[in-house]
């Protein structure tokens, strides 16, 4: 066996990860974007008195939280252009990703919003406040600010499983990592960056949270 | 449905292996949950210190890493892990880290008067432990265990790009093949729903059950 650690390759390739570190995190933030949409429209659907909109947004919910992420890319990806509809890899991709973790986000809509006090629901009738003002002024405004922490966990979370998009072909960090090992054969250098740049990223972020978390507690 | 006939088999059995992946992991990640969730509070500044960096190991990067990680790079160091045992083990401590923190979680709800009790009757710290303390922090666990469980069932699709031949490399192989995605990409999903719902019922009516017999309240 042989271990050599080799800094002048780790210097060839650092720029290169970093750049597609760049990409993946681009991927996380508008996969975020996605799932907060998605996941308020969700949890609204499933707040609706209305059986037939809130049951379908239920058997959604646990659908995709009972299947792999991978195998819904693999689904998106492959199956999408049979029915006539071709995203690129990268949107497909975020799309993808956005959706899953827009149910995951729901869950902390439903509670941050169930977790205002109903006098808040009460007061603003009382008030005849119009809905869109209820939502707008009294209940969002209060029932963001909790959420925050659960939300920021999830982008972590979702931050991690960006680099399953490189089994659909999607050249973020790992996909990209792979390619360069696949030419130098320097799997350890590579893998082994890669595996810092993520913890180097998601630890200090998950301690801002946990910050976040405790600030929110005591106020 | 001649599609569905030819592909069943190749599914059912890559869907055997995910089962089987799932469970080894699982049982290995349920005792590292436990010992290291509880060692993390109990064992001294260096247990501390070492099991921290653990946790934060593995919950900092990425599992898809990890597991590309064990499979390229141990050779190098002269381990030669079959694809399946290298996954399997990663799988099992990526997930026992999260466990554990459930288990610290768990352990923090036990009222203080629990302890306290213990003291006062002048327990060891190891039955205080086996006896009052880590029963009651399972029992307000069950539901968390379950989401880790059926999370680590999905995480086991990841292991089809280390050449394991389970349900998601099955799939992919199998479209592939026979084209339809379609059919198998769905046919697929289907059997990992089936595979995970009952984990969510079990343990969502073990749950029911133990908080009724100790009259504990509703989940928050």
């Amino acid at each position: 066996m042989s271990i050599d650690w080799d800094w002048a390759y780790v210097f060839e390739i650092l720029p290169e990860l970093l750049r597609a570190t760049l990409i993946t995190i681009r991927i996380s933030l508008l996969g975020f974007a996605v799932a907060l949409v998605a996941g308020l429209l969700i949890a609204m659907a499933r707040m609706n008195r209305n059986w037939v909109i809130s049951q379908p947004a239920l058997f959604f919910v646990e659908f995709v939280r009972l299947t792999p992420l991978l195998v819904q890319l693999f689904f998106a990806f492959y199956v999408l252009p049979v029915l006539g509809v071709s995203l690129p890899a990268e949107p497909t991709g975020v799309v993808v990703i956005g959706l899953h973790y827009a149910t995951y986000a729901s869950e902390v809509f439903r509670s941050g919003i169930r977790a205002v006090a109903t006098g808040q629901w009460e007061a603003s009738i009382a008030l005849s406040l119009p809905t869109f003002a209820v939502w707008r002024r009294v209940i969002l405004p209060q029932a963001i600010r909790p959420m925050i922490p659960a939300l920021g966990n999830y982008l972590i979370q979702m931050f991690k499983d960006v680099p399953l998009l490189s089994t659909i072909t999607v050249y973020e960090l790992l996909g990209t990592a792979n390619l360069i090992a696949g030419s130098s054969f320097r799997y350890l250098e590579t893998l082994t960056l890669v595996g810092l740049i993520f913890l180097l990223l998601s630890y200090p972020s998950s301690l801002l949270i946990r910050y976040l978390e405790i600030r929110l507690e005591k106020s | 449905m001649d599609i569905v006939q030819a592909v069943i088999p190749a599914l059912l059995k890559g869907a055997g292996i995910t089962l089987q992946t799932a469970i080894q992991a699982g049982l290995l990640a349920i005792l590292i949950s436990v010992v290291v969730g509880v060692f993390r509070d109990v064992g001294g500044r260096s247990v501390h210190f070492v099991l921290t960096v653990y946790v934060e190991f593995f919950r900092g990067s990425s599992a898809f890493v990890q597991v590309y990680w064990v499979f390229f790079v141990l050779p190098l160091f002269g381990l030669r892990l079959s694809a399946i045992l290298a996954g399997t083990l990663v799988l099992g401590l990526n997930a026992g880290a999260y466990g554990s923190e459930i288990m610290r979680g768990a352990l923090r709800a036990v009222p203080p008067g629990q302890r306290e009790a213990c003291v006062a009757l002048n327990l060891s710290q190891w039955s205080a432990l086996t006896r009052i303390l880590i029963p009651q922090a399972l029992t307000r666990a069950i539901i968390p265990f379950g989401n880790l469980l059926i999370d680590l069932l999905k995480g086991t699709a990841l292991l089809s790009s280390i050449t394991v031949t389970e349900l998601a490399f099955a799939g992919r192989q199998s479209a592939s093949a026979n084209g339809s995605p379609l059919i198998i990409f769905s046919l697929v999903l289907l059997i990992y729903l089936v595979l995970a719902a009952p984990i969510a019922w079990t343990t969502k009516l073990m749950d029911q059950r133990v908080r009724r017999k100790l009259n504990i309240g509703r989940a928050p």
